[in-house]
């Protein structure tokens, strides 16, 4: 939905010139609002629709979506440092913007390659969950320390 | 000052989430909470990592995305060796 937006706006957010960064950096805080709040958002939306339900009860926060948010983190800064280079530039107060031109592109394009990576894989994972919806990890590590404690 | 801040709603409700968060993804990986305190930096002892996952204590923002990396790079083997073995114990 997020993407769908971004695209639909980006040729408005185009002529924005040197505002292009506020932008940026906004939609950027926008999406790891999305990723950390997704529990609070399918709560409020849960009365609404049994998807959202299914989503709050479901609730399983993965690696790769940790990952993401941390991939996006970095995005963030590094638009962050752009967008007070490009404002610094355009009041005359600095006379080049050498990381905007020369490292935000190294940042951002493996930054997207690892983002559609890890989309991928959170859509195909499966969570590791039992009936009651409770990790069956974790249930196994709790038996394990609970017979090497009897063991001791 | 700083606890003025943290007790507004809101704020609470990020470091929730980030508690909850941090808490899914170390079950994820399947590292328990002394692992999970070892691997960081610096090292947090198992009652610090559990006040964090409970949200008795807010967790640091580096410390979270230092989170977020290890159990992101931490392989699933761990996970599969983790269930086999239960499977096999049960036979």
């Amino acid at each position: 939905m997020l993407e769908l937006i971004d695209t639909l706006l980006i040729d408005i957010v185009w002529e924005w010139s040197y505002n292009y960064y506020v932008w940026v950096f906004l939609y950027g805080t926008l999406y790891i609002y999305v990723i950390i709040f997704r529990r609070v958002i399918a709560k409020t939306l849960s009365p609404f629709s049994n998807f959202f339900r299914g989503v709050y009860n479901n609730y399983h926060f993965t690696k790769y979506e940790g990952l993401l948010l941390l991939v996006y983190s970095i995005c963030l800064t590094a638009s962050f440092i752009a967008l007070v280079e490009m404002k610094l530039y355009e009041y005359s107060i600095i006379k080049s913007w050498a990381f905007t031109k020369y490292a935000l592109g190294c940042v951002l394009i493996p930054a997207t390659i690892i983002e559609g990576v890890l989309i991928l894989k959170v859509a195909l994972k499966k969570p590791v969950v039992s009936m009651n919806n409770v990790s069956i990890v974790s249930e196994i590590n709790k038996r394990n320390n609970i017979t090497q404690s009897k063991d001791k | 000052m700083k606890e003025k801040v943290q007790n507004i709603g809101m704020v609470k409700g990020i470091w929730l989430e980030f508690a909850i968060a941090a808490k899914s993804m170390r079950e994820d990986t399947g590292l328990t909470q002394e692992q999970l305190g070892q691997k960081l930096l610096p090292i947090a002892t198992e009652e610090k990592v559990d006040a964090w996952e409970s949200g008795r204590k807010h967790i640091p923002i580096l410390q979270f995305f230092f989170i977020c990396f290890i159990c992101g790079f931490t392989s699933g083997k761990s996970i599969k060796s983790t269930i086999n073995k239960h499977h096999s114990n049960k036979k």
